[in-house]
């Protein structure tokens, strides 16, 4: 055996291995949580609100409280991700400030979640004195998914093949047309992609809510804006504190099934979506 | 009012810098066929998108001298260019076609310039698709996807799209150059017949096509253009 095909098999084996690995760590923990998780399920769970701080009765009012909190996340992204990417392709034209532009959009997207939580608090619940209420928390979470939503609609608009826009500037489009016609419905799939991903995010996120959104117990729907919510990621964390309950160790790994669910069927979704789309554009 | 539909004057193109072509002076007479023509690399296309700023976007291309189109120097700062746009149509080399129905790809740039009603809509688009021969061929599917077409049709409706916000010039970029032998004839013969109404120029790489169709021809060479009678006389046609 030659030296180049040693090395070849050298590097295929190594990738082999990583990736067993990596598909192996996935398949533990999603063992781990349908197994310890799984018999806290049943209709009274999913359907019940929590009794006794979360030892007794069901998650209902959590579900709802995280469903709150991210559909209100991406309605209020939306539109400004989607600004923003059409104010950047469609209407910057200088390339440095293009350049800052997405320096900034990179950067918000790697600041830790817990000092989005912290300058969300104090701008939002001090200083607007909305407290601790649902709206915080939606605001907090749009501002953080904010650039994932950006730069998946903005990977959607660059790929927007060059011969549809010149063929919507050819027939005299303004700007604004042009966005109408042309680059809205063709990078359709982005957007909601974006926005699936974004929101899969949002429902990750524990520590930007934790003490701005969500309350642990008593709570049900908000009646008002200055309200909180109780979530699945923080029933999930008060529950773990109290590792020496199994009942209440079981209840967490439950909602944290019911968690991965959600974020399952959004991940799904998004697959499927793009896939469909992507056929329809090739055809 | 000029007898010209376009005329340059000791026009330079430029890429960043980079000259294309260094001076180009012309005419193109109104309600004619013109056809340009030269090597590959030679500026056919950039002239021809410097006709309606197609290349404004472009960063580092740069247009000096006047370029006076329809009786104005279309790079005056007062001009309005989407209204320019609209009076000097462009046709691709490659057909596009929007992922909409026939009947929708038609009304595409009319649905925004035109102040007029439902019914009238249909009207103009029959109008557009008969204009291209088109309409015989879908009238009875003007529903279905647009990439349902050949090529060949698929051009002519893209024709049919610039039409159909009534250009007054019609620029074309070697818009036979992806068709086969009998589409293209079908091409040409629409050509001939909107010389009446519309001015047109047509960059080609085939002789025989220029030609066929065009009264006037521009060759594009060495960064310089000149004009040929299409037809020389023995001893004529050189530049
Ligand atoms: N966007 C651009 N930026 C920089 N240079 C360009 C750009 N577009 C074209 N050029 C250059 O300008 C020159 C002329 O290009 P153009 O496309 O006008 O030629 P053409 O005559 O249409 O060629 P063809 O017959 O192959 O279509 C080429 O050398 C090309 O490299
Ligand atoms: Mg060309």
């Amino acid at each position: 055996m030659n030296r180049r095909l040693f090395k070849e098999r050298t590097l295929l084996i190594a990738l082999y291995s990583l990736t067993v690995f990596g598909c192996l760590v996935l398949a533990v923990i999603l063992a781990t949580v349908i197994t310890r998780g799984g018999p806290a399920l049943s209709g009274t769970f999913l359907f019940e609100e929590a009794r006794n701080f979360g030892l007794e009765g069901g998650i209902l009012y959590q579900i709802a409280g995280t469903l709150i909190l991210m559909t209100g996340a991406a309605l209020v992204c939306l539109p400004v991700a989607l600004g923003s990417v059409l104010f950047q392709t469609e209407f910057l034209h200088s390339p440095p400030l293009k350049k800052i532009f997405r320096l900034l959009i990179y950067s918000l997207n790697a600041v830790p979640t817990i000092i989005f939580g912290l300058i969300g608090y104090l701008f939002f619940g001090v200083f607007l004195e909305a407290g601790v209420s649902w709206v915080t928390g939606v605001l907090i979470l749009a501002v953080m998914i904010l650039p994932t939503l950006h730069v998946s609609i903005h990977e959607a608009v660059e790929s927007i093949p060059d011969h549809y826009r010149e063929a919507g500037l050819a027939l005299g489009l303004s700007p604004g047309q042009q966005m109408r016609a042309v680059v809205l419905p063709q990078s359709l799939h982005g957007i909601i992609t974006g926005t699936l991903l974004g929101l899969a995010r949002a429902a990750g996120e524990t520590a930007a809510i934790m003490f701005t959104a969500t309350a642990f117990s008593g709570v049900r729907l908000p009646q008002s804006w200055t309200e909180p919510v109780t979530t699945l990621q923080t029933h999930i964390l008060v529950l773990a504190q109290e590792a020496a309950n199994p009942i209440a160790l079981t209840n967490a790994w439950g909602a944290g099934l019911v968690l991965l669910t959600l974020v399952f069927i959004l991940i799904t979704a998004t697959l499927w979506i793009r896939s469909g789309l992507e056929m329809e554009a090739e055809r | 009012m000029t007898a010209h539909a376009i005329q340059l004057e000791r026009v330079r193109l430029s890429y960043s810098g980079k000259a294309v072509i260094e001076t180009a002076s012309c005419t193109v007479r109104k309600n004619a066929v013109t056809a340009v023509v030269g090597p590959s690399g030679s500026g056919k296309s950039t002239l021809l998108r410097t006709l309606c700023r197609m290349n404004d976007r472009i960063p580092g291309f740069q247009v000096e001298g006047q370029v006076q189109v329809l009786g104005r120097d279309i790079y005056d700062p007062g001009i309005n260019v989407y209204d320019l746009r609209k009076r000097v149509g462009m046709v691709f080399q490659k057909p596009c076609v929007f992922p909409k129905s026939i009947v929708e790809n038609v009304l595409f740039g009319l649905r925004f310039h035109a102040t007029i009603n439902g019914k009238n809509f249909s009207e103009r688009a029959e109008q557009a698709l008969r204009d291209v021969f088109l309409w015989d061929e879908v009238k009875d599917r003007l529903d279905d996807p647009a990439h349902t077409l050949s090529q060949g049709q698929q051009q002519r409706l893209a024709m049919a799209r610039t039409l159909a916000v009534d250009p007054e010039i019609l620029l074309m970029d070697e818009p036979t150059s992806a068709l086969d032998p009998k589409s293209s004839r079908a091409i040409e013969d629409l050509i001939l017949s909107l010389k009446d109404k519309h001015t047109i120029v047509l960059v080609t790489h085939n002789v025989d096509q220029a030609e066929r169709v065009a009264e006037d021809l521009i060759c594009v060479d060495d960064k310089t253009i000149c004009h040929k009678p299409c037809h020389p006389l023995p001893g004529e046609g050189t530049c």
